[in-house]
């Protein structure tokens, strides 16, 4: 169809639409944009200063565990610093930092103009700084901010003060503005691909993009209906968790952790889309087995609906039940190191360079497998009633989300970003912040297994005396690992304003092994990018499947 | 000399309706089954959350597919500009016939300052919007298009020459 005079047309027209369509000037251009690039841009924003206030409340706890002993703050406050420090990570940190990702790159991966929904894609923004604004204000109220952990189990949970309304209306706010945003990306992904890309062609991040957005969708009910009914039993008299009127508060963990297991892959499963990109790319070979990549983030996503109540089997399960979440937990491990062994055979006799997204990459396959490695001892039923509510889960499930979920943001923007602003970052700088972030992130956690081995407690803002020199070398590693970060701040505004002389010098193909329509447009991405769905030459598919990759 | 064409203009479109019924069905099936299953166990203020969503993403999906089946066929032969409007697989719901002569491709600014520009074919008084489904860069690059196309003068694009078959142009058409 697309004949060759037509093409030509197109082009013509194309330079002038540049000119003419841009975006609007001044802040309203941020408010009123319907546009996928821009919306990208501010979920990462918006991502990086949540990730700024979190820092600054681990900072606080770490600063208070130095020592044995109260330093700094009251025992309220510490445990407030917990609860927020872990709602402002997850749902303000990386979750939005995932979306902007997906905002900036699924369109442009599968060869659309915007994502499916505009409007609704500004309004699922901008209900985020809002709910979070209510959130935050929590920390300024009469009774303190939520102090009950992220979890908000109940009764604890029932003992906020005025802060606890305010605090569900918050969750429900983020829970739409996720829901938005997921039935955004499978609405855009089914239905706008561009002619010839088949499911089984898209790229990767696109795929467990479209997988997480499906847990989303399935999940996130379970969290309002959990969080309405807290409300009511606290305010209208329900007893759907208050034993005294015949709940049953262990009923909320099951239902809270039914929402938050899919949740842990939520926050995961696109960054193993991002290292499935970058790995590639910096090893020059296509990805090693895409179809069982594909299966095994499907094999995830479903096994994350049937191992909730490994989070609680201190609560007294039937044993029948113990084992069958144990065994349950530890099948996950199968697709996930389906997934490693692929990153590693595709890494196998390739013609490896190691610039800064790469390195990011490697950090997170290295660094997540340990993660993935304490969290196999801690699916173990009997062993785990020592580990249970101990430092060895913060240092896992840190592991997990750091060295995993977070250094694949770090390392997605690394990569991404001389496509979006023109701009070549500075390597240099880009591998000293690599270097320093996997020092301190080794050092904030790995001393933390041994505590929690020990016995130190989490969410206690004192411990025994025989902690304290792991627990000095855990706060000399948190606070190092948050000014690293200042290096890879100042090196991405660079790009974005052309500080320091920086020139719009990239060219369309920034990575010289990099593969995808995304890399077929100029850098910086045009505005409007593919009016035209593009064809998909074979040299841009990144699903190769096995028979074809001796070929590619 | 004027040249037969055949413009159709469809949005890009990836999802078949039996496919969205099958990913809906599929998604209320685990939706609903979870919080049924909790409403069971008494939880039941899950089961409305679930509904409301289940509604969002179902209206997501019916917007999209719906958008997905409409087609504007422009077709140019002779001394007739024939403009039909309708969804894929019901037939032309309205059709019009202008002079060729007479007809001028306008492109005019939206109501206000966000809304999209309008594209009209004008003929004689009549006004006839068409591109709704395409973006403003893809109704410019129309715009000009029809301009060539209804101008009797020699065809700007190279290689275009009068008395050639009918060609389309790709709108989003596959």
């Amino acid at each position: 169809m697309a004949t060759t005079h037509e093409q030509h047309g197109h082009d013509a027209h194309a330079h002038d639409d540049h000119a003419h369509h841009g975006p609007d000037k001044g802040i309203m251009r941020w408010i009123k944009t319907t546009n996928h690039k821009d919306l990208g841009t501010l979920y990462l924003f918006f991502s990086f200063t949540m990730f700024f206030i979190g820092g600054i409340m681990s900072l606080i706890i770490r600063a208070e565990l130095f020592h044995p002993g109260m330093q700094f703050v009251q025992p309220e406050f510490f445990n407030s610093m917990t609860t927020m420090h872990a709602l402002v990570m997850i749902f303000g940190g990386v979750m939005p930092g995932f979306v902007g990702l997906a905002n900036w790159m699924v369109p442009m991966m599968i060869g659309c103009s915007d994502l499916a929904l505009p409007r609704v894609n500004n309004w699922g923004f901008w209900i985020l700084p809002f709910g979070f604004a209510m959130m935050l204000s929590t920390l300024f109220m009469e009774g303190g901010g939520p102090a009950g952990g992220w979890t908000m189990y109940p009764p604890l949970m029932l003992q906020t003060g005025n802060a606890f309304p305010f605090l569900i209306f918050s969750v429900h706010l983020l829970g739409i503005s996720s829901i938005t945003g997921a039935i955004n990306v499978v609405v855009t992904i089914l239905n706008m691909r561009t002619p010839g890309m088949t499911l089984l062609k898209m790229p990767l991040f696109v795929w467990t993009w479209l997988i997480t957005a499906y847990l989303l969708i399935a999940v996130m009910p379970v969290l309002a209906g959990a969080v309405t009914m807290l409300l009511t039993d606290k305010y209208f008299g329900t007893s759907f968790f208050t034993a005294a009127g015949g709940g049953d508060p262990v009923l909320f963990q099951h239902v809270f952790w039914f929402f938050g297991h899919p949740e842990v892959y939520i926050l995961i499963l696109p960054a193993f889309g991002v290292v499935s990109t970058i790995i590639p790319t910096f090893a020059r070979k296509p990805l090693f087995g895409y179809d069982s990549m594909v299966y095994a983030t499907a094999a995830i996503g479903f096994l994350s609906f049937i191992v909730w109540a490994h989070h609680m089997f201190t609560v007294g399960m039937p044993l029948a039940g113990e084992l069958f979440f144990m065994f349950a937990t530890m099948l996950i491990a199968v697709p996930t190191g389906v997934k490693v062994f692929n990153w590693v055979a595709t890494m196998w006799r390739g013609s490896m360079t190691f610039e800064t997204p790469m390195l990011f990459a490697l950090g997170f396959v290295f660094l997540f497998t340990i993660g993935g490695f304490s969290g196999l001892m801690l699916a173990m039923t009997p062993v785990d009633f020592q580990y249970h509510d101990t430092y060895f889960v913060v240092a896992h499930f840190h592991y997990v989300l750091v060295p995993g979920a977070v250094f694949s943001i770090i390392a997605a923007i690394y990569y991404w970003i001389p496509k979006w602003t023109g701009r070549m970052y500075n390597e240099a700088a880009g591998k000293l912040h690599f270097w320093l972030s996997a020092i301190f992130i080794n050092l904030t956690f790995f001393p933390q297994h041994f505590v929690g081995l020990a016995g130190m407690q989490r969410r206690v803002p004192d411990y025994a005396v025989q902690f304290t020199d792991f627990n000095e070398v855990s706060t000399i590693g948190a606070f190092g690992f948050f000014l690293s970060q200042f290096i890879f701040i100042f090196n991405m505004l660079a790009c974005c304003y052309g500080w320091f002389g920086r020139k719009q010098t990239a060219p369309a193909r920034v990575w010289e092994g990099a593969r995808g329509l995304e890399w077929t447009v100029p850098s910086p991405a045009p505005y409007h990018t593919f009016e035209d769905p593009p064809q998909l030459p074979a040299s841009e598919v990144t699903g190769v499947h096995d028979a074809e990759a001796t070929h590619h | 000399m004027f040249r037969d064409t055949q413009l159709m203009i469809g949005p890009n479109a990836s999802l078949t309706v039996g496919q969205a019924w099958l990913f809906f069905g599929l998604m209320a099936a685990t939706g609903l089954g979870v919080a049924g299953l909790m409403a069971a166990r008494g939880l039941w203020p899950i089961l409305p959350f679930a509904g409301l969503e289940l509604a969002a993403l179902g209206t997501a999906l019916y917007v999209s597919v719906r958008r997905n089946g409409y087609r504007e066929v422009i077709r140019m032969s002779g001394e007739t500009v024939h403009v039909e409007f309708g969804m894929l697989g019901r037939g032309a719901s309205a059709t019009v016939s202008l002079s060729r002569w007479w007809t001028r491709a306008v492109l005019e600014p939206g109501a206000h300052r966000n809304a999209p520009s309008r594209l009209l074919l004008r003929c004689a008084g009549q006004r006839i919007e068409i591109g709704r489904c395409l973006t403003e860069e893809e109704r410019e690059q129309l715009h000009g298009r029809l301009q060539e196309l209804l101008s009797p003068v020699r065809p700007k694009t190279p290689g275009a020459r009068g008395g050639e078959p009918a060609q389309e142009l790709p709108f989003g058409e596959r």
